[in-house]
């Protein structure tokens, strides 16, 4: 085994990072293909007194995919296959380094595809999406990662393989898995439900004066008992940087525009759309253009998914944050949001999961000016405080990872904690897969240890 | 009209003190599920009844866990909206028991459903899960691993449950034409479809032109009511477990969560899960 892992510098450095501002400390890294190589890294890494920390693409955002403590980094890319398509049960066995958006592209044919589509779906894994419990806009309707994992192959820390389904045990063990970032073990091979393709899709870009009138409108389209596929909300600055080179026809003049996308059988569809421009008229709407073709819906998913990469033409670098409200609180919280940026000198845009509460701000910066990231970190910590305020939650769709680990006593209690680390020590009593991350630090429950350079919690 | 209990506060504290001060306990909700007889010498534990809050826009209930079911369904109803859980029995039961319905092939199955849960621990302390949103990957998963735990990891005493609006039309139909059955799979999305015996059972629900057109699509079906069902086919996991035995990850959550085996015996003992 020991001749398969690499140690060289720019592996490891690669390795050492994911999506997020954070830099790690690797001692080694494999690329197993099969099962039964990840059992065998498992146990070598157990051997050698190692922790180990399975990897995808690392296009998380709050570090979970960062290694610490000198962790063996099992990167799963290479086990890319789909082992089999039921099309008749309407499921897949994958694994888990199969690109998001590769499994919905092979399972087309068959008019299915997997729901769950973070924006990064071009270059995330489906075994990153179990260990975060992605979600996306068309997560609104269909549910989050959870909701379409069917059962799992796990390589347990212990270096033992289970299978995690509904027929083998009482407890939800498939349940407790998705999301458990990695550190209940490692999947090897995933069950995915499909989803049956829509026969017809609505989408409509829907231009508002004031951010607090696209967030009243979108409160009124989910209490007049619509559930759109997908209720995404961009605010002007990010809507203007995307135009300029997506051109997706994206109205300029507005404080808000919201993507309402309405799917599923005929009349449904026509009926939910003619509600919902009803109720965006209702609320102010300045501007209302549905999507004539599939090109022209393509394209406005294009503007909407790429978004974070159009921050490049304002700052460098930009810090994406996670939090979830209650939607009633969305207006209340987005203007919370500016004021604190503008106390922290710091330009801001929202795009974001509106029907879901799922807020987005993206703090923009340029790291090498002074004392600039710790302004990004005090902002930061003030979205969260003031979304949970609101009686909302840490994180949506991103995870807790090193970056919010310590603020997870601000919504739990010792007790909460305590009990979320006897369930992860079901899974792993001696604390080796992935350690350092989630709970949080200086209680009874985290795993001991000094913080990666780069973390700021 | 479900009354409004937010003053139950200290019903919750009496019944972690009975928790922490029994050595035996038995978790009961209106005892709808049949199981195998408990200890008689443990103490009885049964969740408070009540609406905590509802707020129709946010499709968002939250409940002490006693609440029946039946009662929580008139309440949605005044707002045209439902949560999709067998009527009978108590919230707190159907957690516990997954007890998901006919909906195995709905994305939104119950375990979706369940935003946060607050749970009394075999010790008398209170473990909370979930938040009270739609979309929460904040921390491990207490809220899946409590739904469908036969009370083996504590008493639920409250839940927010997403609720959801009352399709324009439901319809049930019924295959009889035993060739036709496959027809179904052609549906979009029906909200269910289940075999009882020889038939095809499927449900649709949506907009009522929708529903007809679908409707006209099945060659080989009659419309029927829903089909009556014993209720020990619908989600009795307890007894439909391919193995006999448990999981090991499941005996170390029990010794975990209960090490001093408290909760609910007479189900750990029928799963082989006592520590």
């Amino acid at each position: 085994m020991s001749g398969v892992v690499h140690t060289n510098t720019a592996e490891l450095f690669l390795v050492g990072q994911d999506a997020s501002n954070m830099m790690g400390d690797p001692a080694g890294v494999c690329y197993p293909t099969s099962t039964a190589e990840v059992q065998e890294a498992v146990r070598w890494a157990r051997a050698k007194g190692m922790t180990f920390i399975a990897r995808g693409a690392g296009t998380g955002l709050a570090g979970g995919a960062i290694p610490t403590a000198g962790s063996l980094v099992i990167c799963l890319t290479k086990m890319n296959q789909i082992r089999s398509i039921d099309v008749a049960r309407r499921s897949a066995w994958v694994e888990p380094g199969v690109l998001n958006a590769d499994l919905s592209r092979r399972t087309s044919r068959h008019g299915l595809h997997f729901a769950p589509d973070p924006s990064s779906q071009q270059s995330c894994t489906i075994g990153g999406n179990v260990a975060n419990n992605s979600g996306g806009p068309h997560c609104l309707s269909e549910g989050v990662t959870s909701a379409h994992i069917l059962a799992l192959e796990v390589v347990l820390p212990s270096g033992e393989v289970c299978i995690l389904d509904a027929e083998n045990s009482l407890f939800d063990l498939r349940g407790a898995f998705v999301g458990s970032e990695g550190m209940f073990g490692i999947a090897t091979a995933i069950e995915v439900r499909l989803v049956q393709n829509p026969p017809h899709v609505s989408t409509m870009v829907v231009g508002f004066a004031s951010v607090h009138e696209g967030a009243m409108a979108v409160s009124a389209i989910i209490a007049h008992g619509i559930i759109p596929s997908a209720l995404e909300m961009m605010d002007a600055p990010i809507t203007r940087a995307v135009e300029e080179y997506v051109h997706a026809g994206f109205p300029l003049d507005a404080a808000a525009m919201l993507i309402v996308e309405i799917d599923g059988l005929e009349h449904s569809v026509s009926h939910g759309s003619l509600e919902v421009k009803d109720i965006v008229h209702r609320f102010g709407a300045t501007s209302f253009r549905v999507a004539k073709s599939s090109a022209e819906r393509a394209l406005i998913w294009k503007g909407r998914k790429t978004a974070f990469g159009a921050i490049a033409r304002i700052q460098p670098n930009y810090y994406l944050h996670d939090t979830v409200v209650p939607r009633k609180k969305l207006a209340e919280v987005l203007s919370q949001v500016s004021i604190i940026a503008a106390q922290e000198q710091l330009q801001v845009m929202n795009v974001f999961h509106a029907g879901d509460g799922n807020l987005h701000p993206i703090l923009m910066f340029d790291k090498r000016v002074d004392g600039v990231m710790d302004r990004v970190h005090r902002a930061g910590s003030e979205i969260v405080r003031v979304s949970l305020e609101a009686g909302g939650v840490l994180s949506g769709e991103h995870g807790i990872g090193l970056e919010k680990r310590d603020f997870m006593r601000w919504m739990f209690t010792e007790n909460d904690l305590l009990f979320q680390q006897k369930l992860r020590s079901a899974f792993d009593p001696e604390g080796i897969s992935n350690p350092h991350k989630v709970l949080p630090r200086g209680s009874g429950c985290a795993d001991m240890s000094s913080i990666p350079p780069g973390s700021w919690v | 009209m479900l009354r409004s209990e937010v003053n139950l506060g200290s019903a919750v504290t009496d019944l972690q003190h009975q928790m922490a001060s029994s050595d035996t306990v038995c978790i009961v909700g209106s005892n709808s599920t049949d199981v195998a007889p408990a200890d008689t010498d443990a103490s009885v534990l049964q969740a408070p009844a009540g609406l905590i809050s509802y707020e129709p826009d946010e499709l968002m209930i939250s409940l002490f866990a006693g609440t029946s079911i039946a009662d929580v369904n008139i309440e949605l109803q005044r707002a045209n909206q439902r949560i999709v859980v067998p009527d009978w029995g108590t919230i707190g039961g159907a957690i516990a028991t997954r007890r998901n319905g006919l909906r195995e092939s709905h994305h939104l199955t119950l375990p979706n459903n369940v935003l946060r849960c607050t749970v009394i621990a075999a010790d008398g302390s209170l473990y909370q899960g979930g938040g009270q949103v739609v979309k929460n990957v904040s921390g491990f998963d207490l809220v899946k691993l409590v739904v469908g735990s036969w009370g083996l990891l504590g008493l639920i005493v409250e839940v927010t449950m997403r609720t959801e609006p009352i399709p324009q039309v439901s319809q049930w139909l019924q295959s009889v034409d035993p060739t036709a059955s496959d027809q179904v799979n052609h549906l979009y999305k029906p909200a269910v479809i289940t075999h009882v015996n020889e038939a095809t059972f499927v449900l649709l629900e949506g907009n009522e032109q929708d529903v007809n057109q679908e409707i006209s699509r099945l060659n080989g079906f009659a419309l029927c009511d829903m089909p009556k069902l014993d209720r020990s086919l619908q989600m009795d996991r307890l007894h439909h477990l391919s193995h006999d035995m448990p999981h090991s990850i499941e005996r170390s959550i029990r010794k975990q969560f209960d090490p001093s085996n408290k909760l609910n015996k007479h189900i750990a003992t029928q799963r082989d899960l006592l520590t």
